[in-house]
């Protein structure tokens, strides 16, 4: 199959990257006043943020500023931040509630269900990118209905952590656990119609 | 295509590649954000108090007829018992005293560079 050739190994959790000092000292330390904490916090942080907010806004600048308000609120409200909990579930809560309402406001102007604003010109990450099955892949996330594109972007994210995605999505688990199902039944379909398409 | 290489491939995708000014929009807005010189509650306070000032600056302006002429009045009233009370030298000394210590507050009595050099 032609998209397996992408993945010379399994990632089961892109996140965890055993960081030299841990979310909760630099979240403890960035409530003290240390500031470079928190800018750490944001290296750690900011491009996952970032990717899930375009995966769902599909604008690069709604995105933008839907990351920025995220590290905004996490940042004011970081001493509420319970000792424990996961940063990454916890800050990508805070983003897709902001994603949520752009789009519904969005919806507010418009009677289409998710208008088309994705940014035309494409990135240097696509221009770069060498594998037409990876941008198969994500032209059929692209394609997905909204709930079914985030949940598989959280997985994509987080994971087989379907608690940490329930969390985020404030849905049931089971939910949770149907809609990656069906995004995946999805995706094989896309994927395959596309594979089809090109012929043995 | 198999649910293992569904989540392979998944895995394997890189993530979107932030914008290059992200990451500084971010910490403008967070760590090195200027910090307010008022706190929100005293900002509230200012501006309510300068809202009630005026209000009754223009309550006291429309309510007194003639302001021009009550004015004119007070001021010229002021001068002349103030102009009557202390006689004309003492004016010269005090002009001469406000001069004298404007003078001094802008007097340096730092050491110069060549002076701490020297030493």
């Amino acid at each position: 199959m032609a998209v397996a050739v992408l993945a010379p190994r399994p990632r089961p959790e892109r996140l965890v990257e055993v960081p030299a000092v841990t979310d909760d000292a630099l979240i403890a330390a960035s409530v003290a006043g240390n500031g470079d904490a928190f800018g750490t916090l944001v290296e750690r942080y900011d491009r996952a943020v970032y990717h899930l907010a375009y995966r769902t806004l599909h604008d690069v600048e709604e995105a933008k500023d839907a990351t920025q308000e995220a590290f905004m609120k996490a940042y004011r409200a970081l001493h509420t931040f319970r000792p424990g909990a996961k940063f990454s579930t916890w800050i990508f809560t805070i983003v897709y509630h902001a994603c949520c309402d752009r789009l519904a406001r969005r919806k507010r102007w418009s009677d289409a269900e998710l208008p088309d604003r994705a940014d035309p010109a494409a990135g240097p990450e696509a221009l770069a990118e060498a594998s037409d099955d990876a941008r198969r892949l994500r032209a059929a996330i692209e394609a997905l209905p909204e709930k079914y594109r985030t949940v598989i972007t959280l997985f994509h994210l987080q994971g087989k952590q379907y608690d940490e995605i329930a969390t985020v999505l404030d849905l049931p688990m089971g939910t949770v656990k149907t809609h990656l199902f069906r995004a995946k039944e999805l995706l094989r379909k896309a994927l395959g119609d596309q594979i089809a398409e090109r012929g043995p | 295509m198999t649910d293992d290489e569904l989540e392979r491939a998944l895995f394997a995708l890189p993530l979107e590649e932030p914008p290059a000014d992200l990451r500084s929009r971010i910490l403008g807005a967070t760590v090195y954000r200027p910090r307010m010189i008022f706190r929100v509650a005293e900002v509230w306070g200012l501006g309510t108090a300068l809202a009630v000032m005026v209000w009754l600056s223009w309550y006291v302006m429309t309510g007194l007829p003639n302001l021009g002429g009550t004015f004119n009045f007070i001021f010229s009233n002021v001068v002349a018992v103030v102009g009557s009370a202390i006689p004309a030298h003492a004016w010269l000394w005090l002009a001469l005293g406000i001069s004298s210590a404007i003078w001094i507050s802008q007097a340096s009595f730092m050491p110069s560079r060549s002076r701490i050099a020297d030493h």
